[in-house]
């Protein structure tokens, strides 16, 4: 029995011409996104890749310095292209995707490429993601309004019903139909953008590209059971389908955006001048109520003590880079604190974000798709986070080297090449699958309930369906 | 003309007992208010930040001048001052009617701290933002008019024609000696003028919330340019819709082709539009910029280390100890001019391919009353990234008196006294003329006004033929 509906529920879709041209259309745009989305991302791959080279090739072959010098000089850390950003590019258009590594200072990423693409872009960019998100989820709603309502207007559901078919089976079938009739209509694009990926990254992204299908494939049957309830309850087609496009654009636009804005409401960032101050205040109030020159002071004597000497003059190694160390450790401390500030209220307004998902599936896709892409705040914050960590081991290697390998008030101290090779590259290692899917959790849970709600509302639909119109 | 009138008014009566109508204009209303309160926390937070930033500049400049006074040396050494110590906050004040629009506001700076180093230690900064709440959009004024406004002029008259032919009032009509044409029109002005009244309450609300200074002749106007811009999308889409009706197909049909009109307008053209700028006109790439500026500085750095060897050699005498502060600076001001000179080059691309995409964005726009709609929006509010460029060409220029301020003297090997704080250079940003704005938008409205023109003739030539069932 539910075969027999599933067939003529998937044959009479793919005969709609109106299916048709939305797939079409939807394939159109698809290739777009996804050859813009690949040229992107390729081109710029290969950039930040020949740029932390060459920026390892300027380090290497700075000359002679002193390594203060050295470390004033600076690396630079960019941010590798992941290859699913072509499919999600997440936040990284408002992030930037070079930090610079310096002595004393913790920077920002510089380079956001939003801030080079056109006002329209605040619109949204055309992705991939977006393309399953927001217009896919409008496709399945155009394929699924009418399926009970028109039904019910014509007369046939009550014959159908006359047939010995329960209302049940009449569901599942319809909805096997519609949902097998839309994955034909879009697995051409899906199998593009698995083969672009395979092309781009081989194998290593493919776990990840099957989670994103997994999800992406959760939200459509979510989204196609509710389809089929309203349509199934409303009092018309006409009405089922004003609710469904009043949920799409409400779920798929509204919420998220009032929900984060909400959240600069709430928890707003610190301004930047607000943060420089804050970093100046804790590097001027040195660590731990002590002042940064009453510790210089206390290592000092410390070191005196040690090594049994009276005069700092008289010591083995080079006080200067003891120092520097210790500066740095005050100002690491300052930055850590207002990194901590910013990020707490960014991770506040995700929470209300989160929280604002449970009334937008859309949202709650939205954030798991940014995880798994690789491209979410997460991210972000882990090269980031990287990157500092290679700073802070780089300034350490060359305090020591001023302090072991120099003398106090020699600043015509030089080191060279051999040096500068001891340091390493920078190389970021992207975060696993598993911290992604960690972090995914609330998100998920969310999708599930979705499900599970809707799953419920089908059990209650069918139990007692209208059979006529009103 | 009176008998239009009472069908226009049995209309309006008749709408107000539809469930959907009277609701849709509330939430109309309640969004934009709601959009324009949350911005109106974007803006305090805007206006307290540049209180803040002047604030701080002002009791700096203050502690100075007294330690000036007194003879401090580096209150009155002007290359310490200049390079190290003081920072001059050129700011943009935010626009009266900037959060009913944002735009790009939010993502480019409102401040650049001015010294006098070079522009490009100043012109790459960005204020802190959450880059999600960024990617997401701002739900703005701008955003309830061009996105959900058209969602419920759809909603209202979808099936303003074919509605009546299903239901078989329209033959039913006639039967009682009625007009169509005026029973169509009467129906169609019910709901265009609920829809502006909706949007007349909303606009002046979201004002009075935001507390837009109507009493400023330049804020009404660019108010009415809003009103006006609103007005005129609102109208297209009901003449779209009126059009659609009259090519006679059901009403299910016509809402799925104006559901697609939507997408196709709101979010296909826009996307499209800025994919077409961008990969026409691709902006230099910043990570050249990043390894450039390296080697801008790196080369700096070695001028820098040769004027210091130069200097040891003039100075036998001061072997093994520092240079002195002004032959310091004075060395610094060179490493950064000739920064400047290898790095604005390249910045000045950023801004010619940037021209160059607003120029195809400025071609494109017109293939979508949302991306012309959004433009102007923007465009009236200061938030379409023209006012920015104005601000970043008056904060360069300032950027240049600073800088010889002190530079000369430090050139010249003078010292600045107290008095000379009183001639520190202001920067106070001046919008350009609110008319200049209004013509740039003008042809937008022009276009908006002419289609809804052509829909509106086509459409009622096609409904006096129109069948009755």
């Amino acid at each position: 029995m539910i075969a027999t509906v599933l067939r003529k529920e998937f044959l009479a879709v793919l005969r709609d011409g109106r299916v048709l041209t939305g797939a079409a259309a939807l394939l159109a745009l698809g290739i777009i996104a996804l050859a813009s989305g690949a040229a992107r991302y390729s081109a710029l791959a290969g950039e930040r890749a020949a740029a932390q080279a060459l920026v390892a090739e300027q380090w290497t072959q700075q000359g002679e310095k002193n390594p203060h010098s050295a470390a004033h000089y600076g690396v630079y850390a960019f941010r590798p292209a992941l290859p699913l950003s072509f499919f999600d590019p997440g936040v990284v258009s408002f992030e930037g995707v070079a930090i610079w590594l310096e002595a004393h200072k913790r920077n920002f990423a510089t380079g956001r490429p939003a801030d080079d693409m056109t006002p329209l872009a605040r619109f949204g960019e055309l992705s991939l993601s977006f393309v399953f998100q927001a217009l896919v989820p409008l496709a399945l709603i155009l394929m699924a309004y009418a399926a009970f309502s028109r039904e019910r207007e014509t007369g046939t559901l009550r014959l159908l019903l006359a047939t010995g078919v329960t209302p049940g089976q009449l569901f599942i079938g319809k909805f096997l139909g519609i949902f097998a009739a839309a994955v034909v209509l879009l697995a051409p694009i899906v199998l593009l953008a698995l083969l672009a990926l395979a092309l781009a990254g081989g194998t290593v992204w493919l776990p990840a590209a099957l989670l994103l299908l997994a999800v992406y494939l959760l939200y459509g049957v979510v989204l196609m059971l509710f389809a089929l309830v309203v349509s199934a309850r409303a009092s018309s087609s006409q009405m089922a389908l004003l609710i469904l496009l009043a949920f799409w654009a409400t779920t798929t636009f509204v919420v998220p955006r009032l929900a984060a804005d909400l959240g600069r409401v709430l928890a707003p960032t610190p301004t930047r001048a607000a943060f420089m101050q804050g970093v100046e205040e804790g590097i001027n109030g040195g660590l731990g109520g002590l002042p940064p020159a009453a510790r210089i002071a206390a290592r000092r004597d410390a070191l005196l003590k040690i090594y049994k000497v009276e005069r700092q003059e008289d010591l083995p190694i080079n006080f200067q880079g003891v120092v520097f160390g210790i500066q740095d450790e005050i100002s690491n401390a300052a930055y850590d604190q207002e990194f901590a500030t910013l990020n707490a209220a960014i991770d506040s307004q995700v929470d209300i974000l989160e929280a604002a998902s449970i009334l937008s599936p859309r949202a709650a896709l939205a954030l798991v798709s940014q995880e798994l892409a690789g491209t979410s705040l997460a991210h972000q914050r882990h090269f980031e986070r990287a990157a500092e960590d290679f700073r802070r081991e780089l300034m350490a290697l060359l305090n020591r080297d001023i302090t072991v390998n120099s003398k106090a008030g020699d600043t015509g101290y030089r080191a060279g090449a051999d040096l500068w090779r001891t340091t390493g590259e920078f190389r970021y290692q992207p975060e696993s699958l598993h911290a992604s899917l960690a972090r995914s959790g609330a998100p998920l849970m969310v999708l599930v309930l979705w499900l599970l709600a809707t799953v419920l509302a089908v059990a209650m639909t069918t139990r007692r369906l209208q059979v006529l119109s009103q | 003309m009176t008998s239009k009138l009472t069908k226009i008014g049995q209309e309006l009566q008749l709408l107000r007992r539809e469930r959907l109508a009277p609701w849709s204009f509330v939430l109309l209303v309640l969004l934009l208010v709601v959009a324009a309160a949350n911005g109106r926390a974007l803006l305090a937070k805007q206006n307290a930040m540049a209180a803040a930033l002047r604030a701080d500049y002002a009791t700096l400049v203050a502690a100075l001048r007294e330690q000036a006074g007194r003879g401090v040396e580096t209150a009155t050494a002007p290359g310490a001052l200049g390079f190290s110590v003081l920072a001059n906050p050129a700011v943009l004040p935010p626009a009266s009617l900037g959060p009913l629009a944002v735009g790009q506001s939010d993502l480019l700076p409102a401040h650049y701290p001015i010294t006098a180093r070079g522009a490009h230690t100043f012109l790459t900064q960005q204020e802190l933002d959450n880059p999600l709440r960024l990617a997401l959009g701002n739900f703005d004024v701008a955003f309830v008019i061009v996105w959900l406004l058209p969602l419920v002029i759809i909603a209202l008259s979808f099936n303003l024609v074919s509605g009546e032919r299903e239901r078989g009032v329209l033959a039913m009509s006639v039967a009682a000696g009625a007009s169509i044409t005026d029973l169509i029109a009467a129906k169609f002005a019910a709901r265009v003028l609920s829809v502006l009244a909706a949007l007349t309450i909303g606009i002046l609300g979201a004002a009075l919330v935001t507390r837009v200074p109507i009493a400023s002749a330049t804020d009404a106007l660019a108010l009415a340019g809003v009103w006006l811009g609103a007005a005129l999308y609102a109208l297209i889409w009901f003449a779209l819709a009126l059009w659609v009706n009259s090519k006679l197909r059901n009403s299910d049909q016509n809402a799925t082709i104006l559901a697609g009109a939507w997408l196709a307008f709101v979010i296909i053209a826009p996307a499209l539009t800025n994919l077409a700028a961008v990969t026409a006109f691709a902006p230099p790439s910043r990570v050249t910029l990043t390894t450039e500026l390296r080697e801008a500085s790196e080369a700096a750095d070695r001028a820098a280390a040769a004027d210091r060897d130069q200097y040891f050699f003039d100075h036998p005498d001061m072997q093994g100890g520092e240079m002195d502060t002004s032959a310091y600076y004075q060395s610094v001001a060179r490493s950064e001019a000739s920064i400047e000179q290898a790095i604005m080059p390249l910045l000045a691309q950023f801004d010619t391919q940037a021209e160059r995409q607003q120029r195809v964005v400025s071609g494109l726009q017109y293939l979508s009353p949302s991306t012309l709609t959004y433009q102007m929006l923007t465009a009236l509010t200061g938030g379409d990234g023209m006012r920015h460029r104005e601000f970043r060409r008056q904060a360069l220029l300032f950027h240049q008196d600073w800088r010889a301020f002190f530079v000369r003297p430090l050139e010249r090997g003078t010292r600045l006294s107290a008095a000379d704080y009183a001639n520190l250079p202001e920067f106070a940003f001046r919008d350009s003329p609110i008319s200049h704005t209004l013509l740039r938008v003008a042809p937008s409205a022009g276009a908006l006004l002419l289609v809804t023109l052509l829909l509106l003739v086509s459409a009622s030539r096609r409904l006096r033929r129109l069948p009755l069932i």
